[in-house]
């Protein structure tokens, strides 16, 4: 022990006597340590760390949790989502699981307004819905006021309480314990603010923290797109939670709950839910559902699967620059080694033994690693909130806490030490190789001693080899961000604007009211200077898809190949704005309006795989509900384009004109002769409609819709700047005349 | 001083030193056959290049012989381990070079302490033996001074207190005046002397006769061999 604070004293002198090597070797090796830091701080964030609840470990997922959104009609093989019913079912039917909580799979877009400040404009907020017992099963603490609890159950649109996430609370309120109590109005129904959530806590989804937690029983209140009816044993939407039993294991709890999820569909069976009969097919789909329950410790995370693999890509690079930075500071500790030859012969001339030398070395480049260590976890912060600010691509940074805890502690001390070691112990094993009685000599050294140079180049080899190795990673990733650059859609993604648009929270209903509105502010665009074409959908590049199932007369194919990968509902000028070719018959024209017979689009895709080499327009397809199906006449074939990610290969595609299926279609899309980041703010519907309410800063949809291109996290960026040029990551946020909130950002 | 009825410190007997390189092969010493008695103080004289340096770093285990013995205090340690030879080296031989060889970024006390620390010494004896040491040399008023404050005369009576400070067997010291001027050459060498009187063995390497004739005896060298001894000194 005296000789390691004799070693660590001597060193620290040693660093001060040599500033210039010291900074240049603590400098090196923070750079190295800081971004190993901050891409495990990533990786401990999203693939490590458990839920900031109670006992994590004993939390199951049922299914993967892998699936999102809203499905109808009946699910096959592998069950990801449930239902209402479902849940009630399982937690009453089960024997394995001490308790069960439902988490809606996604968090719906709100409009809110506060009355505790009032006179502001409403704003957007995202709302978990979860069951009554969310907060209770997950063992959680309010930080101000309380949770609802399992009495919000009872009665579907009955329970209209909030509890605020503190992320929220500290952004919108600034932790007012006086917000408590007040009411929140949203979706036309008044909340009360219940309580608050602690720091610590983020719900089940790491990276996606929501303003607020709502009751499910509240979802059939909600606007169309996010309601779901409760009663439906159809209606999957809830991602599953629960806590096993003590002594029960996972192939226990599995085969458990199969078995009463089995007697559930056979009940379904016997008294069907507002979605009608089970048919035979149905029947045999039923069939072959099967429940994986699966460990929840960590939470789900959209994230986790979007950047797993991109982050151990990253973590190999980043090792990769901290072997460079070790074998550039070995070089400075060799160099320096050559200056204390002398030393060391004395050393070991007055009678150090080899690994008193050796260690002496070792504990001073422990102590550079030390000091390298410390400013590393600097750089690593700074690092760290950098990286999520550049792969935050929504209105918002991404939630995601890098806080310091004990493992990113660990392992920032451990690649310290081990770096400490690597750089230092090869010059250490050479300091102690001296040639005693060649040093000793005044004027004379062992500078030429052909083992030095050996080991010297020895270090600029491996140098080389990083650096190459470095270099040709960095081309890889360079190449595929082209590859990402210049990969088609299908659509011509230049000189486009995407207006978001919500009707819905504005009052209006899905009916002719709607059309009509759709209709004046496509007209109002399109007329304006500069836009050759303009056009709503429903969704936009990367925003989800809605799948369908149909049947076609003369055709018989397996169910899992009559899916409609991608419906779209568009206006007529669609094809035209996105520039997506009408390959056959003819596009969508103002006479496919709601009073005439359907028709549709398919695209080429489709039309290959279903019709083969048959004749195609005219051809009639049907989609829907049993007791709602529509017969759909194709009249055209249009490109096939990709509608989710870059990487995708085209699927079948069916369009439906807007006007014959109204829905709320969130997107207007016009195309600008010129560059449409020049004055975006003059395609504005505003425009048309002066009111404004002040304006707000939101983050723009394209970029979100960017994300998706991100498989590979790092393969992102230059598309992104593709797609939306960051000039215009700022964007306004308006609500008309006719009360419609419009926010706007350039898509291309 | 009757050499022969004291214990024999050091024998060298046939020992010899062959420095091979690609295609040379230099013999620098050649049949080595020497003995000093404890207390005894023995200076080697010879022209650059005649091998006393090469003879000192072998009689201070820095160095091993290609053939021949050496028994250090009645130990074989011609062949012995690097681990052992360190040891000894730290116990057994105290070193005063040319060139000082202080450890610039260690203070006076440090230096002589640092020998002592790779002895396991506890702080307590270790202190007291650094003190007694500094005091011999008139070095104790500078304990906190690194070398670079000190003049050479001050810094070379530094490393003998180091040499000193464990209680060496021997003391090997060489060309000790090379890097002084005369003033101080002379103070270190009435040092050395003094340590003698009071029962140090000292082996010197030195060209000046002036110095050589502080010893007992010198023994001459030239080409690696030992062509003349020469017994008693004028101080």
């Amino acid at each position: 022990m005296q000789n390691l604070i004799r070693d660590l004293r001597y060193g620290y002198r040693t660093l001060l006597r040599n500033p210039g090597f010291a900074a240049a070797a603590v400098i090196s090796l923070a750079l190295g340590i800081g971004a190993n830091t901050a891409i495990f701080s990533f990786v401990n964030t999203l693939l490590l760390r458990n839920l900031h609840v109670s006992d994590p470990e004993s939390l199951v997922i049922l299914g993967s949790g892998k699936g999102r959104g809203n499905m109808s009609g009946t699910p096959s093989g592998k069950v990801e989502l449930f239902s209402w019913r479902d849940y009630k079912d399982l937690r009453a039917g089960n024997s394995v699981f001490t308790e069960l909580f439902a988490v809606d799979s996604q968090s719906p877009r709100l409009y809110a307004s506060f009355n505790h400040s009032p006179g502001t404009a409403r704003e957007e907020v995202l709302a978990t819905p979860v069951s009554g017992n969310f907060f209770s099963v997950l063992g959680v603490h309010p930080a101000a006021g309380r949770f609802f609890g399992t009495s919000v159950d009872a009665t579907p649109g009955s329970a209209p309480f909030a509890v605020l996430s503190d992320t929220f609370w500290a952004r919108r309120f600034h932790r007012d314990p006086a917000v408590i109590g007040s009411i929140l109005r949203m979706a036309d129904r008044d909340y009360t603010i219940l309580g608050a959530a602690d720091p610590s806590f983020f719900g089940t989804r790491v990276g996606g923290i929501p303003d607020l937690w709502i009751p499910i029983a509240m979802k059939p209140t909600l606007p169309a797109v996010d309601n779901a009816d409760l009663a439906d044993p159809m209606s999957h939407f809830v991602n599953l939670f629960a806590r096993t039993k003590a002594g029960v294991t996972l192939p226990q709890a599995t085969a458990n709950a199969n078995l009463v999820y089995a007697r559930m569909l056979a009940e379904y069976v016997k008294s069907p839910g507002p979605s009608g009969p089970v048919d035979a097919e149905d029947l045999a789909q039923m069939r072959t559902m099967h429940i994986d329950v699966n460990p929840a410790s960590q939470g789900l995370s959209g994230l986790r699967g979007r950047y797993a693999e991109a982050l151990r890509v990253l973590m190999g690079v980043v090792a990769l620059v901290l072997l460079v930075a070790c074998a550039n500071v070995a070089n400075l500790v060799v160099a320096m080694g050559a200056r204390r030859q002398r030393e060391m012969a004395v050393r070991l001339a007055i009678g150090a033994g080899r690994g008193r030398v050796v260690s002496q070395v070792v504990t001073e480049g422990l102590l550079l690693a030390a000091a390298a260590g410390v400013l590393g976890i600097l750089v690593a912060t700074g690092a760290g909130q950098l990286l999520v600010h550049r792969i935050s691509t929504g209105p918002r940074q991404l939630p995601l806490a890098f806080d310091l805890d004990l493992r990113v502690l660990t392992f920032t001390v451990s690649i310290s030490a081990i770096t400490g070691i690597l750089f230092s112990l090869a010059p250490a094993i050479r300091a102690s190789r001296v040639d005693l009685n060649l040093s000793l000599k005044e004027g004379k050294g062992s500078t030429a001693a052909p083992g030095r140079v050996t080991f010297g180049r020895v270090l600029v080899a491996a140098q080389v080899a990083l650096s190459l190795t470095l270099l040709v990673s960095g081309g890889l990733l360079v190449r595929s961000f082209r590859n990402l650059l210049i990969s088609g859609t299908g659509f011509d993604r230049e000189n486009v604007l995407v207006f978001k648009i919500d009707a819905n929270s504005s009052g209006y209903k899905q009916d002719a009211r709607l059309a009509d509105l759709y209709t004046r502010i496509e007209q109002t665009l399109a007329h304006l200077p500069g836009v050759t074409a303009a056009a709503f959908s429903q969704r936009s590049f990367s925003e989800g898809r809605w799948m369908e199932t149909f049947t076609s007369p003369g055709i018989t194919l397996p169910q899992n190949e009559r899916v409609i990968r991608q419906l779209g509902l568009v206006s007529p000028g669609y094809f035209k704005a996105l520039r997506i070719p009408v390959l056959n018959g003819r596009g969508f024209n103002a006479g496919d309006s709601a009073g005439k017979p359907w028709v549709a689009l398919v695209n080429a895709t489709f039309a290959k795989q279903v019709f083969g080499n048959d004749a195609v327009i005219g051809r009639v397809l049907k989609m829907g509900p049993i007791d709602q199906e529509h017969d759909c006449q194709v009249v055209g074939i249009v490109g096939a384009i990709k509608s989710v990610d870059v990487r995708d290969t085209p699927e079948k595609q069916v369009y439906m004109p807007i006007a014959q299926n109204i829905r709320y279609a969130g997107n207007i899309s016009i195309r600008i002769a010129g560059d449409p980041t020049a004055d975006f703010h003059r395609y504005s519907p505003v425009a048309d409609h002066p009111r404004t309410e002040p304006a707000g800063q939101l983050g723009h949809d394209a970029g979100r819709r960017s994300g998706r291109l991100s498989g590979s996290g790092t393969s992102r960026r230059p598309t992104r700047l593709r797609i939306c040029p960051g000039r215009a990551a700022v964007i306004r946020h308006r609500s008309l005349r006719d009360g419609v909130i419009c926010r706007c950002a350039p898509y291309e | 001083m009757e050499i022969t009825s004291r214990e024999t410190l050091i024998s060298l007997d046939g020992v010899t030193k062959v420095f091979v390189t690609d295609e040379v092969e230099t013999h620098a010493l050649s049949g080595i056959h020497l003995n000093i008695a404890r207390g005894e103080y023995v200076s080697i004289a010879g022209p650059s290049g005649c091998g006393k340096s090469t003879l000192l770093a072998i009689l201070g285990l820095l160095d091993t012989p290609s053939g021949g013995s050496y028994t250090l205090n009645k130990q074989p340690v011609a062949n012995i381990r690097m681990q052992e030879r360190a040891r000894i080296r730290n116990r057994e031989i105290g070193f005063i070079f040319q060139a000082f060889n202080l450890i610039g970024d260690l203070n006076v006390y440090e230096n002589v302490e640092l020998p002592l620390t790779y002895r396991g010494m506890p702080g307590s004896e270790r202190k007291k033996a650094v003190m007694e040491a500094l005091e011999k040399v008139g070095m104790s008023h500078r304990l906190k001074h690194y070398p670079s404050q000190l003049s050479g005369g001050q810094q070379q009576r530094v490393a003998v207190a180091r040499a000193l400070g464990g209680s060496p067997s021997v003391l090997l010291a060489d060309e000790p005046t090379g890097n002084l001027d005369s003033a101080n050459g002379e103070a270190v060498m009435g040092l050395l002397k003094d340590l003698h009187r009071n029962g140090a063995t000292i082996c010197m390497v030195t060209h000046d006769p002036r110095y050589a004739a502080f010893a007992d005896r010198t023994i001459h060298m030239f080409d690696g061999r030992i062509v003349e001894e020469v017994a008693g000194g004028s101080h």
